[in-house]
């Protein structure tokens, strides 16, 4: 589904009632997937309702990919029917692992980037799109620690992987930013090393400044150096959709949407200043 | 064995408790004061994920308890009952269980039961959409057909019986979160749980319907069902307890001996 440009926030249980009585002009709305793997209720008919005015982003926090483990044959049945139901115009998930052993720890884990990992992540991926038929967007993780034993960047990683498999890239913006100021590098450079031809959906999202550094809390408004990330991204062409995320101390509606229309803003400027750039 | 098990299994150690940090540093790049504290965050998040969960699935129980309470709680379930599935709405199945024989909560001894209550709850919230039968279910049948036939259900609804008033304590802090001051303890009840449309109900039930409805879901035929009923109240009237069940929606469906495979 063509979402070029388009701006998008998070479905989330306390906007429900607001957003599909207003429906307010957005591009698209996101959820967690696993927030709808059951089989009927009222938020799955809240998201089904949704679906007939906006475009849905599904995207996954429990399939861990990167787990040695094994696969997670059930979760993914249980995907491939939100799928079927949902016709989503996107399908995300994390570059992360989360179970060893038969536990699940039901969070976004850091793995080292090995050749190991790569193979494994890769059969995953494949595994996972060929079951839905359709591509899955992968997205950067924010990751507090690395591993010694890694033998490759994050942005190598992913780029292996896009060529592997045929996925797409969820490129989270201040995943980006956060590992660049945690550990000390260029935001900048670590963009530009990412494969950015297979952008499929846009991140952006506040986080916090612990004695620790930065911690991912979508709880918070997007900062300045993200929106230039936002707008450095659209300079270099990229014309995927970019979505608000906001998942703790969830403000009103009114100010998802103006974020969102920051966002698209972003998009605007860059496409100005762009236009200018090839007029002169 | 891989290598990225291997450090998946000591990365998740430290994750599982503190114990396991010092297996798990010599896995990560940088300064191991800071990894050490940054270890602890990661632990610290996957614990608030399961105790999140289990505050969505049981806040009755949060009620009585005091929040302080229950979180100590989940994290104790927690280290008991570790999470296995990508999905954390599924982790709590074994709450009630794991309070039954719990210590610490053996001065509540209805919580177990409230929670088997809650849990009823959060399943119905999300069962499948079903049409209840109409008005008219029971129209034209003889009483020997009616006898012989078996009744199915909609989906989430839920029988419990407990030595405590759990209906009425849940019912009871859906407007005031200090209701438990104001319940008679000393009383057994029945429960009932169903979904009208988008909305998750709760009541009592007497005894003798309880054993009606509960003979009923275990596909035993009306008429041995209305036996059960009798031998817990002899005067029992069925008719009662079907018109509540058609006007509140319990029904999907009834069956014949010839449609039962």
């Amino acid at each position: 589904m063509n979402l070029d440009l388009a701006t998008g926030i998070g479905l989330r249980q306390p906007h429900y009632a607001q957003l599909l009585a207003e429906r307010p002009p957005l591009g698209f709305v996101e959820v967690h997937s696993e927030n709808f793997f059951h089989e009927g209720g009222a938020s799955l008919g809240v998201l089904e309702r949704t679906r007939a005015h906006y475009p849905v982003s599904l995207h996954g926090v429990g399939l861990a990919l990167a787990s040695a483990d094994g696969g997670d044959a059930a979760h993914v049945d249980r995907l491939a029917a939100l799928v079927d139901r949902i016709e989503p115009a996107r399908v995300s998930e994390h570059l992360c692992w989360g179970r060893v052993d038969g536990r699940h720890f039901n969070d976004l884990l850091p793995f080292p980037y090995t050749g190991e990992a790569l193979s494994l992540v890769a059969a995953r991926v494949s595994a996972v799109q060929d079951r839905l038929k359709r591509p899955l967007l992968i997205e950067n993780l924010s990751a507090y620690v690395r591993f010694r034993d890694s033998e490759m960047s994050e942005a190598d990683f992913l780029a292996e992987l896009v060529c592997l498999t045929g996925c797409g890239l969820l490129l989270d913006l201040n995943n980006l930013y956060v590992n660049a100021c945690n550990f000390g590098e260029d935001a900048f450079d670590m963009l530009a090393a990412l494969p950015l031809h297979a952008v499929g959906e846009i991140h952006v999202a506040g986080h916090a400044q612990t004695e620790y550094g930065l911690i991912d809390t979508h709880g918070s408004r997007v900062c300045d150096e993200v929106w230039a990330l936002l707008r450095a991204v659209r300079a270099a062409g990229v014309r995927a959709p970019v979505l608000v995320e906001w998942d703790t101390d969830l403000p009103s509606l009114d100010v998802l949407l103006d974020e969102a229309a920051r966002a698209a803003d972003a998009g605007d400027a860059t496409a100005r200043e762009v236009g200018h750039v090839r007029a002169a | 064995m891989s290598a990225l098990r291997e450090a998946q299994r000591r990365f998740g150690a430290a994750l599982a408790g503190a114990a396991g940090e010092p297996d798990a540093l010599p896995l990560l790049a940088g300064d191991p004061v800071r990894n050490r504290a940054l270890l602890s965050v990661y632990r610290a998040t996957s614990v608030a994920n399961a105790v999140a969960a289990l505050r969505l699935a049981f806040p009755v129980c949060a009620q009585i308890t005091g929040d302080d309470f229950f979180d100590a709680l989940a994290r104790r379930y927690r280290d008991a009952c570790p999470s296995s599935d990508g999905d954390l709405n599924r982790y709590s199945a074994g709450f009630p269980a794991f309070l039954d024989g719990f210590g610490p909560v053996s001065a509540l001894p209805y919580l177990p039961d409230v929670a088997r209550l809650e849990w009823a709850v959060h399943e119905a919230t999300t069962a499948a959409d079903a049409e209840p039968a109409g008005g008219r279910l029971f129209a034209g049948l003889d009483a020997d057909a009616l006898a012989r036939a078996r009744l199915r259900f909609v989906p989430g609804f839920a029988l419990l019986a407990s030595d405590w008033p759990v209906a009425d304590i849940w019912l009871g802090h859906a407007d005031d979160a200090k209701a438990l001051a104001r319940i008679d303890l000393t009383s057994a009840q029945c429960a009932v749980v169903w979904r009208e449309g988008w909305r998750v109900r709760v009541a009592a039930l007497a005894p003798a319907a309880y054993a009606l409805w509960q003979a009923l879901c275990r596909r035993e035929a009306v008429g041995t069902a209305w036996a059960a009923a009798c031998a817990v109240e002899p005067a029992f009237d069925p008719g009662p307890a079907f018109a509540q069940a058609l006007s509140a929606g319990w029904l999907h469906a009834i069956d014949f001996e010839e449609d039962v495979p």
